[in-house]
Parts: structure tokens; sequence; C-alpha cells
């Protein structure tokens, strides 16, 4: 291979210009790597605590729920729609809540509350309050059970065992429920801890007389892949005008905003990085292009086909290109992996304490989660733009005239 | 058939609102297995006329023919196809692929060709040593003096065995003795084996080893020599 042996050597020829090249490209991609892993990591904890607790990957809801959120709106037919759904999606955790607001009264005072009603045991499988238990435990079979935020419970002055009234509206009346703190969280978000806490399902259903029925039916799946299609399946087979079945990006629009942007700057980085190989390959095939003119003059005048010739000077993109890809791969997986292993402490940047993200925690130790088939994609897409980039050199090289060429040394 | 046929060929480069006429009406034959040198004065024509007839450069008027081909009528792809197959051209100087060894130069011609590795290196190997260069097949140009860069180039020019080698000056960056020892050579190279040479000088000691002598003054034939 003429074309690939000349192409090797000329990188080799300027070896300085074609490194400085070369790792420039190599690290932003590597950068590119491990920041995808980093946000995709962030992004799947977020859904992970975000929207597992508020919602699912889909959910399924009585029609109208979403906008007036009114607790009179339920899924009709409850128990039949979630077994139907657990027939339809056996991989899925399919997990029932009813939602409320309330009022908690204890002797030392009273407070809002807004309250997830929820099965414990399913609960605990799809989200993790039950992790940020700080004080006597998670909610048990007790239906006379609360769990709620610890500036919630300084503020009623109440701790572990105590009695608490909760007050709700039910068609019109005001339905009271006499409960007992069971556990007490601190999720280090002020909007969850001081207004926010979970009974049991049936002591809602009991309160609201709701009978068997719920507010939502979450569908949890163990990965974000099959979402769209799962989505798809289960709107067709639950065809009823009194159903709404939404995605978490239409359940939780802020959070999906929130996500979209931070992805955003993602592909602006991205768009960064193009640059830099744009410009750099351009930069250093012209050159070395406009170097060679009388060589490539000599080449043309023996009769070496311009086709030929312009393929000589892509080769050489394609292998700088080539080489700055593999190494930037290489090496942007070699930082991901302890980022995946051990994660990335935010708190050593930020100084501890957690942060939130439309109304979502952002853990402070955050895990890499990093797709191959993303690295795949930007190595192509970087190897595509090398290539690109040499497209006006070489046309430039093929258009030389021999004569003008042998002119110039 | 003649080798080349050139009649009443003119050219005039434009350099501005000027016309500088660099041939005015050649007409020359050149005959298969002659070696002829092209003499003159510098701006005398010389290089333009090489570059005409290795269809590098269109004439202003006037009539090509080379290997029965006629440039004028010929498209750009069957003049480049008539360099690679039945041309060899010598330049003053830097004609070799610097990344390039002395060896991978030589079958360059031979490789664009498409002629398969045994026979290109048998050819190739073969030319090295013709040119006195055997055993320096694996420098680089860099490794090598001028006079063997020079003749690296006449092996590269006639490992294709072309109907005929156009050489510009070859020994113009060489030093009296070492361009005398380039054409002793191509005059070798000639006799034995019949390569055609049409080369261009101006130094007297090279053009007493030519048979054929061109002399061109403005761009006219002044004189046409054979000895
Ligand atoms: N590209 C060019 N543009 C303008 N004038 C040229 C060009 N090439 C050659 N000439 C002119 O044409 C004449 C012949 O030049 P050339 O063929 O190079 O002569 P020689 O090779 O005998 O020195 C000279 O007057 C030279 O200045
Ligand atoms: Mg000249």
């Amino acid at each position: 291979m003429l074309i690939l042996r000349m192409a090797l050597r000329n990188l080799r020829r300027n070896l300085r210009r074609t490194l400085i090249t070369g790792l420039a490209i190599g690290f932003g991609l590597a950068l590119l790597v491990v920041s995808s892993g980093i946000a995709d990591g962030v992004h799947a904890q977020m859904i992970r605590s975000g929207v597992s607790a508020m919602a699912g990957h889909l959910v399924v809801q009585g029609r109208g729920w979403q906008e007036q959120r009114e607790p009179s709106i339920v899924v009709p037919q409850s128990p039949q729609v979630r077994a139907q759904l657990e027939r339809l999606v056996p991989e899925a955790t399919v997990v029932p809540r009813v939602f409320l607001q309330g009022l908690l009264t204890s002797p030392q005072g009273s407070a809002g509350v807004s309250l997830s009603a929820v099965v414990p045991e399913l609960e605990a499988r799809v989200e993790d309050l039950h992790e940020k238990v700080v004080e006597g435990a998670y909610l048990d079979g007790n239906p006379q059970g609360l769990v709620l935020g610890q500036t919630l419970a300084e503020t009623l002055a109440v701790g572990v065992g105590d009695k608490v009234v909760l007050m709700a509206q039910s068609k019109g009346d005001l339905e009271s429920r006499l409960l007992r703190v069971q556990g007490i969280f601190k999720a280090g978000i002020d909007e969850i801890d001081g207004f926010y806490g979970q009974i049991p399902v049936q002591t809602a259903q009991d309160l609201l007389g709701l009978g068997g029925e719920v507010t939502q039916l979450s569908v949890h799946l163990g990965s974000d892949r099959d979402a769209g299609l799962v989505l798809e399946t289960v709107r067709a087979a639950l065809a009823d005008r009194r159903i709404e079945v939404l995605a978490w990006q239409e359940a939780l629009p802020d959070l999906s905003q929130w996500i979209a942007l931070d992805d955003a700057a993602l592909y602006a980085f991205i768009l960064a990085i193009a640059l830099i190989v744009v410009i750099g390959i351009t930069n250093t095939v012209s050159m070395s292009v406009f170097e060679r003119i009388h060589e490539l003059g000599v080449l043309l005048a023996v009769g070496m086909h311009p086709l030929r010739l312009a393929l000589m000077v892509l080769a050489e993109a394609l292998l700088l290109g080539g080489f700055a890809v593999a190494g930037g791969v290489a090496v942007g997986l070699l930082l991901n992996w302890p980022l995946e292993v051990w994660g990335l402490d935010y708190g050593a940047f930020t100084g501890g304490g957690s942060m939130e993200a439309a109304g979502v925690v952002f853990e402070m130790q955050q895990y890499s989660d990093l797709s191959l088939a993303k690295v795949a994609l930007f190595a192509a897409l970087t190897l595509a733009m090398t290539v690109l980039a040499a497209v006006y050199p070489a046309v430039k090289a093929a258009r030389l005239r021999p004569i003008r060429c042998l002119h110039q040394r | 058939m003649s080798t080349v046929v050139v009649r009443e060929l003119t050219k005039q480069y434009r350099q501005g609102s000027l016309t500088v006429p660099a041939l005015q009406g050649v007409s020359l034959q050149i005959e298969p297995g002659e070696l002829t040198a092209l003499m003159g004065p510098s701006g005398s024509g010389k290089t333009t006329l090489l570059n005409i007839i290795g269809g590098l450069d269109a004439p202003t008027s006037g009539e090509v023919i080379v290997e029965g081909v006629d440039l004028a009528r010929a498209s750009p792809a069957e003049v480049s196809k008539l360099r690679l197959r039945r041309l060899g051209f010598v330049f003053q100087a830097y004609n070799l692929i610097p990344v390039l060894s002395a060896y991978e130069n030589t079958e360059l011609v031979l490789l664009l060709q498409g002629v398969p590795e045994a026979e290109r290196r048998e050819k190739a190997m073969a030319m090295l040593e013709a040119v006195g260069l055997k055993g320096m097949e694996n420098r680089r140009p860099n490794e090598l003096s001028g006079g063997q860069q020079q003749r690296v180039a006449v092996a590269r020019a006639i490992a294709a065995s072309p109907a005929l080698v156009l050489a510009d000056e070859p020994t113009a960056n060489l030093d009296s003795k070492t361009g005398v020892e380039l054409l002793e050579t191509m005059r070798r190279l000639n006799e034995e084996r019949g390569v055609t040479f049409v080369f261009a000088t101006h130094d007297p000691k090279v053009m007493e080893r030519a048979r054929r002598v061109v002399r061109l003054v403005d761009g006219r034939i002044a004189e046409d020599l054979r000895k």
C-alpha cells in the first residue's frame, strides 16, 4: 500500500506537529468520554432517586390528575389495571401510590404536609427514602405508621413513637386519622425534609374513601433502554378514556427539562471538541500539503493519478485521526474506570452538603455510567470529522498543476 | 515512427499586460534511440520545450505528437497516461520523494503502473545497479549525495522502459565531474538499452557527450548538429 506507507511516513516526518494535533484530538475525546460518563451517571442517579420517588419509567394515572392534582382523580379499577400491567411487563416493578396534601397536628403545633401513600415493600425496591431514615425505622405493615422529614418533625416537636393527627379533604368533607411517627428521615433537601412524608397506602385509601383505587401506578424497569418500547405497549393496551399513560419526562417536566439542559451543555462541549478536530486537522494537513508542493508536483508529473494523491492526503488525516481516537478512547476509558468503581466526591468541591436540581437530590458521591455505544459514537464522529476536515486540502492537492509545483521549492 | 514530432511550436507567457515569447516557431523530430542535448543560454526556452513535449504544459500554437499521440487532441487523462506509460522525467533537482528510500523511489513509477511486486523488485534493483547505486537501496534521499540522488532519478525514469526520457538540466546542481559521470551513465543506458533521451543543459562538457545537439536561441532553433 504505497498510499498508506507514504502517509505514515509523512506523519512521522513532522512528528512534533503530528503529536501536538493528535494529542489535542485525543485529549478532547478522552475528556468527552469522561464527562459523558459522569453526566449519564448523574442523570441516572437523579432519575433513580427523583423519578423513582415521584414517578417511574412511566406512570398510569387517572385522566386529568397530571393537571388538577385532585385526590379524587384515580386510576379506575386500579387492582385490575395493576394486574394487567404486571402481565404486560413481567420484568417491571409496578408500584401503586396515592398522593395527598394535608395538615399534621401534634400537641405542640401543626404544619402542612405533602404525603405519598405507598406499599412499603414495593417502595423500598424502587426508591431510596428508606435508606435516609435517621431515627426509628421505615414503614412496615402498621396502618398507623408515618415517616416524615427531620425538619417537619422538629416543627411539630415530635419524635419516634409520638402521635400526630392527619387531616385531609375528602370529597368536600374534612377527615382525620391518628398516626404514629415510625421513622424520621433526612434527605438533605429542604422541600423534602420540611414538607414531605409517607404513610401506608390503605390508610390514605380509607381516609379519602378511595376503596382499592390509587392515584398512580408507576412502572419501574431495570434499565432505561426499553422505556420507549414499554411505553408504546402499555399505551396500546390501556386505551381507556379515563386513564392517562405518561413517560416520566411528561410526568416530571421540570426534572426532564433540567436533564435536557445539562445534556445541552455536553453537546456544546462536543461542538468545541469538533472545532478542535476540524481546525487541528485542516491546519496540519494543509500545512503538510503546502510544504510538499514540489514533491506532489513530481508525483503528478511522473504519472500519479490526482485521485490517488487526494487519497494519500486523506489517508494522512485518517491515520492521524485513527491514532488520536484510539489513544483518546483508551485514556478516556482508563480515566472513567475509577469513576465508575469508586465514584467522584462532589463534596470535595462544594465543601459538603447536598445539592438539589429541579426538586431532586443531587448526591455528593457520583458514579460514572458510561455507555459504550456513546463512546463508539464519539469515536466515529471524531474520525468522520477528521476525514471531513482533510477533504479540502485533499481536493486542493488533486487540483495542483504539476508544472506550477515544480517551480516551487 | 518518430518518438517526437514538433511542428511550428510557439509559446507565449502572459505576465500582466506583457507577453513573453518563450518559443517562436520550433520544429523538431526525435527518432527512437537518439540522445539529444538541448543547448542554449538561460531563458532560451529549453524548459518550456521539454515541458510541452512532456505534456506538462500546453503550447500557444503548433503541433506536438509524442509516441503517436497528438497532445492537442488528447484528453488530460490520456496525456496523464502517456506520461505514466511512455515517458520518464528527470528534473533539475529534488526529484525524489524524501520519505521513500532509493529503492522505493526507483520502483515508484512501476508501482503506479501496477507492475507486480516481484517484477518491480527485479527491475528496480537492476536499474539501481545500472546507475551504480548497488548497496544504497535503503538510503533515504537525504542520505545520498546530489549526484547519487540524480542517479536515482534517472533509475526511476528508465525503470519502466519508457519510450522517451526528458531531463531538464539534470546536472545543473552537480559539480562538473559528477555531472559528466551522470551523463556517462545516461549515454551508457542509451547505448546498451536504446533508451531515447532528450536533456537540456548549458554545460559544454556535458554537451560533448551527446550525439545530437540542438541549440536554442530566443525560442528558435539556431543549430541542429548530429555527430
Ligand atoms: N511561468 C512563466 N511565466 C512567465 N514567463 C516564463 C515562465 N516560464 C518561462 N518564462 C519565460 O520564458 C522564457 C523561456 O524560459 P525557459 O523555457 O525557462 O528557458 P530556459 O529553460 O532555457 O532557461 C524566458 O524568457 C522566461 O522568462
Ligand atoms: Mg530551464
